[in-house]
């Protein structure tokens, strides 16, 4: 039995692993999307107060779009970040956000939300689609460039939420808005 | 040279390689880890760029490399295995990129060095860096090739310099050495000397060396000049030979003459006695000879013992000037002498001391043309006494000077030349003044210009008792005697004229013959003479017969025993080498029988030295004659043997 469980596993890794491969985006933007998830989270430097406990996981909370959440549950699995197991958790508007480090937004519209406005001031890596949704408050926008997926950042809303982001990832970025 | 000049070549080509293997293994594990760091940065910068799919980024990464020029190409590879981004130095490289990812290490593919790393995100591999550098092993090993070769010539060229000094101060001497030994052996040169250059053990050597070719040098010319000094000692005894032989020839000429003229009965009486003047006088020439002959053997023998005692040096000298009178007379010279008042006291050796001034005068008439000037003064200055001879004669040649004193030295060496001498006479005179603390000089400007001979003697100590020695720098020599003798003519007494023999009797005596017949007239002896030479045993027997003793002969000791046991004799003169009984023996034998005990005993040999005398007496001897006998002296021992004999028996 336990034997079955451990062969499960190494196989959910092998697919896991393969997933996470850089796609062009025509091929599913969200398994795309959900990898960019997991791999920001290298880049970004949370206060201490952000997490309850020092071992307390780190979680991805994703809202309004259930592929991107499905995808990443399945990425996360056996995987780590700071030290830290990382998971998914799925949103609702207006569900807590204690205990979420970063937040995947799939309808932009949300951004304006109080909900939103008022988890603007918390640790939280907030991350949207567009251009657009960075003056919304979000600190990471997918972007779409010649048909690859990729970001912009703002590093006012970075700055606000109290988080500081690897000049590695800024340097990928396609356009670093809010610059002091 | 070469044998160290080859060991460090091969020291340091040695170290060279060793350096150089070394160097390359160093400079290839530099490389690795060099390129590896550079793989490690590329992996860091590139894993964002690769975890984002952000070819641009990575190959904006990648071309940061252009700053190495020694890296050729590089790729990045998808955890895939898909070509992402890639680099390349310059398009003749591009298509060496490989298609798809090997391993992660290094790899050396000919010049070139090939890398693989991974990209890791999150602690997962995202990716591969690729690395491909040109490892320019070639260039790098020539430039080392080129200071290795410089080092290694100009080590090569530091051991020969620091060798060559070494060589010139520890080599050098040694070869030096060498040569100088070879050039002793060759040349047989031993003023060799090789110069001391350091003072370590090379130097002592160097010493030693020298000091061994100084003493070999020393040594072997020691003995060339010894050898040299016998092989003229022996050349002067060749030519001393030849002059002997010819002065004992010449007075047998006149002597065998003079045996004709007495033989003739018919011959004047004037004539008999002009012959036996002339054959005395060669007689006594050849006496003196044969003398002079005896004191050089005995003075290198060392058996000469002087009979010293307080004496007048003007004494010896006028008994010298007696002794010389008849020559001087014959050659016509002018005798000037000078000496004080008083006598000059010298402790000596009358009779030595008279042969010395006896031989100086000899040399002088002889050395001199006739008519010529000699003078004998005699003096004292300072602590010594001086007599001095001097002439006008022929001189001595400046070169001839030192060695006149050399027995056998003759000035003249021909055989015809005119003036004969055995070359005895300065020699026995130095030798004689010598043993008696004296010296003896020689003057003369040259040859044609006389000569002059100066003896110093010490002067005595003053005798207590005796009158004081004449006030030495008081009174000057007065000029005393000038004997000119206007014509040689022989005298025609049959007397001899004063004796020249070099032992004259100190006591002057009248003509000796006519003294003994008048002493001895009626007091007539018994003598028995016991010689195996029967000539010699009669002659003397004519002469004793002659002035009235009675004479009986024996020819060996045997029959003289009987003779003398028969009817004992006043006087026996026995020979000692005779068959039968030699004389010892029988002197012995005399001597403890009663009958013949007081008979007195003369001992007649041909050895005068004093050992020989010594056994005479030993053997009971009373006195000891030399041959051939001076009748003189003969005749003055009868007159004291008869006193001798008579006077204990007289008064038994």
């Amino acid at each position: 039995m336990q034997r079955l469980i451990a062969t499960l596993l190494l196989a959910a890794l092998v697919l896991g692993a393969v997933a996470v491969r850089a796609q062009p985006l025509s091929g599913g933007a969200d398994e795309v999307r959900a990898a960019y998830l997991y791999r920001f989270l290298a880049y970004v430097d949370w206060p201490d107060q952000a997490f309850a406990t020092p071992e307390a996981p780190l979680v991805i909370g994703v809202v309004a779009n259930d592929a991107v959440a499905t995808e990443l549950s399945r990425v996360l699995i056996g995987r780590t970040a700071h030290g830290r197991p990382v998971a998914a958790r799925r949103l609702v508007p207006g569900d807590s956000l204690d205990g979420v480090q970063a937040l995947y937004v799939g309808d932009a519209a949300l951004l304006r939300s109080a909900w939103l406005q008022r988890a603007r001031e918390r640790p939280v890596l907030i991350v949207a689609d567009g251009v657009a949704s960075l003056d919304a408050g979000a600190a990471l926008a997918f972007v779409r460039v010649d048909d690859r997926l990729r970001f912009d950042a703002s590093l006012r809303a970075v700055e606000r939420a109290g988080l500081r982001v690897s000049s590695r990832l800024l340097a990928l970025a396609q356009r670093v808005v809010g610059a002091p | 040279m070469i044998v160290v000049l080859t060991t460090t070549a091969a020291a340091l080509l040695l170290s060279a390689l060793a350096l150089l293997v070394y160097e390359l293994r160093s400079y290839r594990s530099a490389w690795i880890a060099d390129l590896t760091t550079q793989a490690d940065l590329i992996a860091k910068s590139t894993a964002a760029a690769v975890a984002f799919d952000d070819v641009r980024a990575a190959r904006e990464n990648l071309s940061l490399l252009k700053l190495r020029p020694q890296i050729t190409s590089a790729a990045i590879y998808t955890a895939g295995g898909k070509l992402f981004a890639s680099y390349v130095a310059s398009e003749a490289d591009g298509s060496a990129l490989p298609p798809a990812p090997r391993p992660d290490g290094h790899r050396f593919d000919g010049e070139a060095l090939e890398m693989f790393q991974k990209i890791e995100q999150n602690g997962e591999r995202v990716g591969s860096v690729y690395l491909a550098a040109h490892y320019d092993v070639s260039e790098r090993l020539l430039d080392y090739l080129v200071i290795l070769v410089a080092v290694t010539a100009a080590s090569l060229a530091l051991a020969a310099v620091i060798f060559g000094s070494l060589q010139s101060s520890l080599t050098g001497p040694i070869l030096a050495l060498g040569q100088a030994a070879r050039d002793v052996v060759r040349r047989r040169d031993y003023a060799v000397r090789v110069e001391k250059i350091t003072d370590d053990e090379v130097g002592e050597l160097v010493d030693s060396f020298n000091d061994m070719v100084r003493e070999l040098g020393a040594e072997i010319d020691q003995r060339q000049r010894a050898e040299g000094a016998l092989r003229t000692a022996d050349r002067r005894k060749d030519e001393f030979l030849a002059t002997l032989a010819h002065e004992l020839r010449n007075p047998l000429a006149p002597i065998v003459t003079g045996l004709e003229v007495l033989k003739n009965p018919a011959a004047p009486p004037d004539a008999q006695a002009r012959a036996r003047e002339r054959m005395v006088r060669q007689l006594k020439q050849m006496v003196r000879l044969i003398d002079d002959l005896l004191d050089v053997s005995r003075i290198t023998t060392g058996k000469v013992e002087l009979r010293r005692e307080p004496l007048d040096l003007v004494a010896v000298v006028r008994e010298a000037i007696d002794a010389v009178e008849s020559l001087v007379k014959e050659r016509g010279h002018r005798l000037e002498t000078a000496w004080p008042n008083g006598p000059v006291r010298v402790d000596g050796d009358a009779t030595r001391l008279t042969q010395v001034v006896v031989n100086l005068l000899n040399n002088a008439a002889k050395y001199t043309e006739r008519g010529g000037r000699i003078s004998v003064t005699v003096g004292v200055e300072g602590t010594q006494a001086v007599v001095r001879v001097a002439d006008d004669g022929i001189g001595i040649d400046p070169s001839m000077q030192a060695e006149v004193f050399e027995l056998f030295m003759q000035a003249d060496r021909s055989l015809e030349r005119e003036r004969s001498g055995l070359g005895v006479g300065l020699s026995l005179a130095r030798r004689f003044v010598e043993l008696h603390g004296g010296t003896i000089e020689l003057e003369s400007a040259g040859i044609g210009d006389g000569a002059v001979f100066t003896v110093r003697l010490p002067l005595a100590p003053v005798v207590v008792e005796g009158k004081p020695p004449h006030a030495p720098h008081g009174a000057p020599p007065r000029p005393r005697a000038a004997l000119a003798a206007p014509s040689p003519s022989p005298s025609p007494s049959p007397s001899p004229s004063p004796s020249p023999s070099p032992s004259p009797s100190p006591s002057p005596s009248p003509s000796p013959a006519a003294a003994s017949v008048a002493e001895l007239t009626g007091a007539s002896l018994d003598v028995l003479i016991a010689d195996d030479n029967v000539d010699l045993a009669s002659s003397i027997g004519d002469v004793l017969d002659a002035i009235g003793h009675r004479v009986r002969l024996a020819h060996d000791g045997l029959a003289a025993l009987e003779a003398a046991r028969r009817e004992p004799p006043d006087v026996a003169l026995l020979d000692i080498g005779m068959p039968g009984l030699n004389g010892y023996d029988l002197a012995r034998r005399l001597r403890v029988d009663p009958a013949t005990r007081d008979v007195v005993l003369v001992a007649i040999t041909g050895w005068g030295q004093e050992t020989d005398k010594r056994r005479a007496r030993d053997a009971g001897f009373d006195h000891h004659l030399v041959k051939p006998v001076d009748p003189e002296a003969l005749l003055e021992l009868l007159r004291e043997g008869v006193r001798g004999a008579r006077t204990p028996a007289a008064g038994a």
